[in-house]
């Protein structure tokens, strides 16, 4: 729960997925106020909309890295020979 | 020396002999790492898991053994007649005098001498502990950053991404272009290892090639390779195509794939699980928020349900009667009082005028006693009435009060259920219900099935629809979970 204060759009899929799963077993475990489990509540369901968003994002960023100094460009996929197995 | 017999304290005893031709053959360079080719003979498998058997070419026979550590890790089951390849030291068994083969490694031969080469690299990086389960790291369950270690054009990177694509959006793929086959192929193998962890900072590396022949493949039993897998500071998937050995790199790695796109499936998860699995956590969530405000709905009702909350005022209705009562009575005996005073005064009056017409002077003093009595009486009786109103008007007051607190508490949790239960209303289940779907409930504890797996047949299970419930009973599973998807 360090992360309690954090933008939940700034988050990370795992970093949200795990905190759900923390206030998910924290308002299980029924010890919570009944102010704090909406304000908890709330916040679960942010993390939820946000992972699921994050999964739905329409593509994968895909990057070929180019020299050594890790400049990357678009990966174009499709071009493949046969060839190279 | 020639004479025999001559100089008997020169002679050496069986042991001492036997020690030096031992020392011989284990100091000899050549010995100490060799591999030889030969057919498979007098194999035996002891209780203690040792193997004893000869190697044998058309001249020659050698004795060896291979001892239970090393037999266990073969890796395939040797037949007598069998040609193989063996990897050892020659040393000597002192008890019978005879030289022999401790094999450390052995292959079927067949594949030529290439795999003599391997076997003998794999025995000596094994030796390091290179292979070493211990040291294997966990992959991330969410990496953020893949680098795909493998030629751009290959199949095996258009695998690699259409299916962790597929699956897992949120990742990263950075292609590291590297060559994979021929001469140049080891180097830019290492290369690219140390590139994906320097500059592209992934979390991951999936390094590999699609199938083909042992020589293709060959860049993946390189030394140099396998080493650099080893030393990569973060977790790399092994991804060589192959049908039958494993090769190096696999057995380094921290996880290996058969194919590329199985080392897709091995790197990320699946997102239609994750989307259940946020789904689960959602209704769980949703549960113990409606069971808690249940809860707080009925001990609010209840609470209302008291006659202080539900008629607040009732409450100071009965100080009411009360004081309207107390006022009553005191001004009723007051007044009697005051009546009786005064007829008691009216009766001295007239006896003692009767008696004394000296006294008749006396009986203004009498009435003025009366006339003061009479208006102490009325002066206490205004003042019992001031009181009494200066009482109620405080009741009053408190009433208000009162009433006022009660209908800001009762707003305040009527507030709090009224947004909770609208967030609820989002997850209603009926909600999903009316649109056409159903759900699935069992009988014996009323739990929703999920999962095939939750009910048997002849199960009794009821349909919740729209407008009501179907009865209903399990004829049979079929389990469909092994879609890609």
């Amino acid at each position: 729960m360090t992360e309690e204060n954090a933008k939940v759009e700034e988050l990370g899929f795992e970093a949200a997925l795990e905190e759900l799963e923390g206030i998910v077993a924290e308002l299980e475990g029924g010890q919570v106020e009944l102010d704090r489990m909406l304000e908890r509540f709330e916040r679960a369901m942010a993390l939820r909309r946000h992972c699921a968003a994050l999964l739905s994002a329409a593509e994968t960023k895909i990057q070929q890295l180019v020299d050594e100094e890790g400049t990357t460009e678009p990966f174009a996929a499709g071009d493949t020979d046969a060839d190279q197995a | 020396m020639s004479e025999p017999g001559a100089r008997p304290r020169m002679a050496l005893t069986v042991s001492e002999l036997t020690a030096y031709v031992k020392r011989l053959l284990d100091r000899d360079e050549v010995l100490s790492q060799v591999t030889v080719r030969g057919e498979l003979s007098n194999f035996t498998r002891h209780r203690s898991g040792h193997l004893y058997f000869s190697l044998k070419d058309d001249a020659s026979q050698l004795s060896c053994v291979c001892f239970r550590g090393d037999a266990a890790r073969l890796g395939f089951e040797p037949e007598h007649g069998q040609q193989v390849i063996a990897h050892g030291n020659v040393s000597v068994y002192e008890a019978r005098g005879q030289y022999q083969l401790i094999v450390r490694a052995m292959m079927p031969d067949g594949e030529g001498a290439l795999a003599a080469q391997i076997a003998r690299l794999r025995a000596k990086l094994e030796a390091e502990g290179l292979f070493e389960a211990a040291r294997k790291r966990a992959l991330p369950r969410f990496p953020r950053r893949i680098a795909l270690v493998t030629s751009p054009t290959g199949a095996a990177v258009r695998d690699l991404v259409s299916v962790i694509a597929r699956r897992f959006p949120p990742a990263e793929l950075v292609v590291v272009p590297t060559v994979v086959q021929g001469e140049e192929a080891p180097a830019s193998i290492v290369r690219s290892l140390h590139l994906a962890a320097s500059v592209v900072g992934a979390d991951l590396i999936i390094a590999g090639r699609g199938g083909g022949s042992l020589e293709d493949l060959w860049a993946f039993y390189d030394e140099r390779v396998v080493r650099a897998v080893f030393a990569a500071p973060v977790p790399v998937i092994s991804a060589v195509g192959h049908e039958t050995d494993l090769c190096l790199c696999d057995e380094v790695a921290d996880l290996r794939a058969p194919t590329p796109s199985a080392a897709g499936e091995l790197a990320v998860p699946d997102v239609a699980e994750l989307r259940a699995r946020l789904d689960r956590l959602g209704e769980r969530a949703a549960g113990a928020l409606a069971q808690r405000l249940g809860l707080g709905r009925s001990r609010l009702e209840a609470m209302c349900a008291r006659p202080l909350l539900c008629r607040p005022t009732t409450m100071l209705e009965s100080p009411w009667q009360r004081l309207d009562e107390a006022g009553v009575r005191a001004v009723r005996a007051m007044d009697l009082a005051a009546e009786r005073l005064a007829s008691r005064l009216s009766a001295a009056a007239l006896t003692l005028r009767a008696f004394d017409p000296r006294l008749t002077r006396r009986l203004s003093f009498v009435d003025r006693q009366r006339a003061r009595v009479e208006g102490a009486a009325s002066r206490s009786r205004i003042a019992i009435v001031r009181r009494l109103e200066r009482g109620g008007a405080r009741l009053d007051a408190v009433g208000w009060r009162v009433t006022a607190a009660v209908d800001r508490q009762l707003g305040r949790h009527r507030g709090k259920i009224d947004s909770a239960a609208a967030s609820l209303r989002a997850l209603d289940p009926a909600r999903v219900v009316e649109r056409g779907w159903a759900l699935v409930f069992r009988d014996r504890d009323q739990r929703l099935v999920r999962s095939v797996d939750e009910v048997a047949p002849d199960d009794g299970i009821h349909v919740s629809v729209a407008d009501g419930e179907i009865a209903a009973r399990v004829t049979g599973t079929r389990s469909e979970t092994q879609d890609d998807d």
